[in-house]
């Protein structure tokens, strides 16, 4: 059965490029967010201060690249192998790159456009599924995946430990 | 030393262990225990104690039969954040700089506040269910001996907040209410996580909406948990029982969020001012006001929000009356106040305006003492940074107005002065590195009172001078009329601002 499950899923090989995608689009976007507001922290807080709340923003944001890996993986599951499987890294990639830049340029534009958020998360799935169907038959979109992907692998190498020593630092300070 | 209590909703917070150390008789000549109860966005002037026309607080009126009843006290702050952190340090905001939504104070007073002030002599208790004012007891840490999680009294949570982090709320607040779910973004804040964010705006959001046969229009809600208002009276009340068996004299700070928005009025007294009318006239929109809600949505809205102070004055009548069947005031000085007000006028509806109109910087100040039977009144301008000195003052501290800029109120260590400003002010929009520019600043002195409102882009500089004694809505704008008082007021006005400018402004080389 666990063999079964584990056949429709792509090589680790293959899963770390797209992770990469997730977890640099993520993690840079939460890093912009926390540099706007950093001058008015130092205003009203010490370095040792604002360091555990850094640690919050690494936990929840690794927390959350696992958990966009873990939807794109369970459609992966579901879906026929030629579909995302076979071509995991361009299509995942995509679809990572597609779904969350439609996420971020919401929040950007939500004072503009309003409240809609049940519309932009069918928008974003929709533009991620787009550009994970046309890297199939687009060459220079499955280039750009790869070469982008494998580029961003060494990030993971970076966020993975800090995200660690984070969640080590969140429970040590959560311990009564 | 920081504890935070157990999150029980609706119990009492201490824990049985700290206290059977503590539970002594206290020494006869021990010093009275001082309680501050807050409501927030509570207007004096929807106050039937206050003479309001609508019969909102007949409990509240009980208590004012004995107690001093300060009638024009003002925040010096429109806003959480500002007016909370004026009366917990003593200071205005262009002092404190927790100038806008979701501010901290500036780092030093982490250290020289109410709390601090007060000393290891007293059990310092915190408690309040505004996230905001969360963030000040999260700097005040070292001198609390205990602070009650936000989630206290509540019954249900309604959106990620760091403050289930009980051991660590303010670090975890700053984390994820400031940053990763942003829940300011009326600030144009925006979110860091953003499954976080989807996942309070599509799961979260849906429980918001709840309704009870108790909440017509749903429950008291903070944006982060419901509460029930007989809930957290109650909780107050045991808190408020246990803290008294301590051998030590306790300062406890309760801040509630009712009656602030979103209003949630008891089914009994939902419709109950329908139809009377409140007596306030109706006013032409002003320049200032971000929003145009019609003069019909401004009536509903304030029948709501009146249904909702009877709601929690109803529930507050039980609590005071728990207090005086189990002798909790007999050594005990119970201060009543709120953080700031609510407008329902000129367009404007609620209180993140740069408006400074008296109902959203009037708030109710009503002071009982250990053995007070009557009521006294005190007409003399008064400010919410007022409260830390007075506190010192009940406490049996000695006098302190160096570096402040409250004193201790008239009646209780102080002199009534009708000759010293009052100054509120709402600078949500200035950076709180850089001198005040785009900044309304409201002055009260004597019968008088001067609004200054500048970098607006609908008003680079105006004012409004009123004499709020005989034009208590404010309708008759005597800044051209009266212009001995207008260029007196506005030259004090302007030399305590640029003397508060001074550390702000950049060396010239």
């Amino acid at each position: 059965m666990l063999n079964k499950i584990l056949d429709r899923l792509p090589k680790l090989q293959q899963i770390t490029p797209v992770y990469a995608v997730i977890a640099f689009m993520s993690f840079a976007w939460m890093i912009l967010v926390f540099v706007w507001k950093l001058p008015s922290w130092l205003y009203f807080q010490k370095i040792n201060e604002i360091l555990p709340i850094l640690a919050y923003l690494f936990m929840q944001i690794f927390l959350d690249s696992l958990l966009y890996l873990g939807i794109l993986l369970v459609v992966c599951m579901i879906l026929p192998a030629r579909l995302l499987r076979d071509d995991f890294i361009p299509r995942g990639a995509w679809a990572a790159f597609g779904a969350i830049g439609t996420y971020i340029a919401y929040v950007n534009l939500l004072f503009i456009w309003g409240d809609s958020v049940t519309q932009w998360t069918l928008a974003a799935m929709l533009i991620g599924i787009a550009l994970a169907i046309s890297s199939a038959y687009v060459k220079w979109l499955a280039k750009v995946a790869v070469e982008a992907s494998d580029r961003l692998v060494i990030f993971v190498y970076i966020l993975i430990p800090v995200s660690l020593v984070s969640i080590l630092t969140v429970i040590i300070r959560n311990i009564n | 030393m920081l504890k935070v209590g157990a999150a029980v909703a609706g119990g009492a917070m201490l824990s049985s262990t700290r206290l059977s150390a503590r539970n002594e008789k206290r020494a006869p000549n021990a010093k009275p225990n001082i309680i501050i109860l807050l409501f927030d966005a509570m207007s004096a002037r929807h106050l039937s104690t206050y003479g309001y026309a609508r019969g909102t607080t007949p409990n509240l009126e009980r208590f004012a039969a004995r107690a001093n009843v300060y009638h024009s006290h003002s925040s010096a702050g429109s806003f959480t954040s500002s007016g909370t952190a004026s009366m917990l340090t003593g200071l205005f905001p262009w002092n404190h700089r927790a100038l806008s939504q979701s501010a901290p104070v500036k780092r030093e007073l982490a250290d020289a506040n109410i709390f601090s002030m007060l000393g290891p002599e007293y059990y310092r208790l915190g408690y309040t269910q505004n996230p905001w004012a969360q963030l000040f007891l999260g700097q005040f840490r070292a001198h609390l001996e205990e602070i009650l999680p936000l989630s206290s009294f509540s019954f249900r949570q309604v959106a990620s907040t760091g403050a289930r982090f009980v051991n660590d709320p303010t670090t975890a607040y700053y984390a994820y209410d400031d940053l990763l779910v942003s829940g300011h973004q009326a600030q144009g804040q925006k979110p860091a996580s953003l499954a976080t964010f989807l996942y309070d705006k599509l799961i979260h959001h849906k429980l918001e909406s709840f309704e009870s046969a108790q909440y017509p229009i749903g429950f008291p809600d903070n944006n982060f948990y419901q509460y029930q208002l007989d809930e957290t009276f109650s909780g107050i009340q045991k808190t408020i029982s246990t803290l008294s068996q301590q051998s030590k004299p306790f300062f406890a700070y309760f801040h509630i969020w009712a009656p602030h928005e979103p209003f949630a009025p008891l089914r009994e007294f939902f419709h109950q001012f329908d139809a009377q009318d409140p007596q306030v006239p109706a006013r032409p929109q002003h320049p200032l006001a971000m929003s145009t809600f019609s003069e019909k949505d401004l009536r509903r809205e304030r029948n709501r929000y009146d249904s909702y102070i009877a709601s929690v004055d109803y529930e507050f009548g039980s609590l005071l009356s728990a207090l005086e069947a189990g002798g909790r005031l007999d050594n005990a000085h119970l201060i009543l106040t709120s953080d700031h007000g609510h407008l329902f006028e000129r367009g404007v509806l609620g209180h993140v305006t740069p408006l400074l109109c008296d109902p959203v910087i009037h708030i109710p100040l009503m002071i009982s003492s250990p053995g007070q039977t009557a009521r006294k009144d005190i007409y003399t301008p008064t400010s919410n940074a007022d409260i830390l000195p007075t506190v010192l003052h009940l406490a049996g501290q000695p006098a302190l107005s160096a570096g402040l800029d409250g004193v201790a109120l008239p009646l209780l260590g102080g002199e009534a002065d009708s000759a010293r400003p009052i100054i509120s002010l709402d600078a949500k929009k200035n950076s709180a590195f850089l001198p005040l520019k785009r900044v309304s600043i409201s002055m009260r002195k004597g019968d008088w009172k001067l609004i200054r409102y500048a970098g607006y882009p609908a008003a680079s500089e105006s004012y409004e001078l009123y004499n709020i004694v005989q034009d208590s809505f404010e309708q008759q704008n005597q800044f051209q009329k009266a212009a001995s008082i207008a260029s007196a007021m506005q030259a004090e006005m302007l030399d305590m601002l640029a003397q508060a400018d001074k550390p702000f402004q950049k060396a010239t080389p």
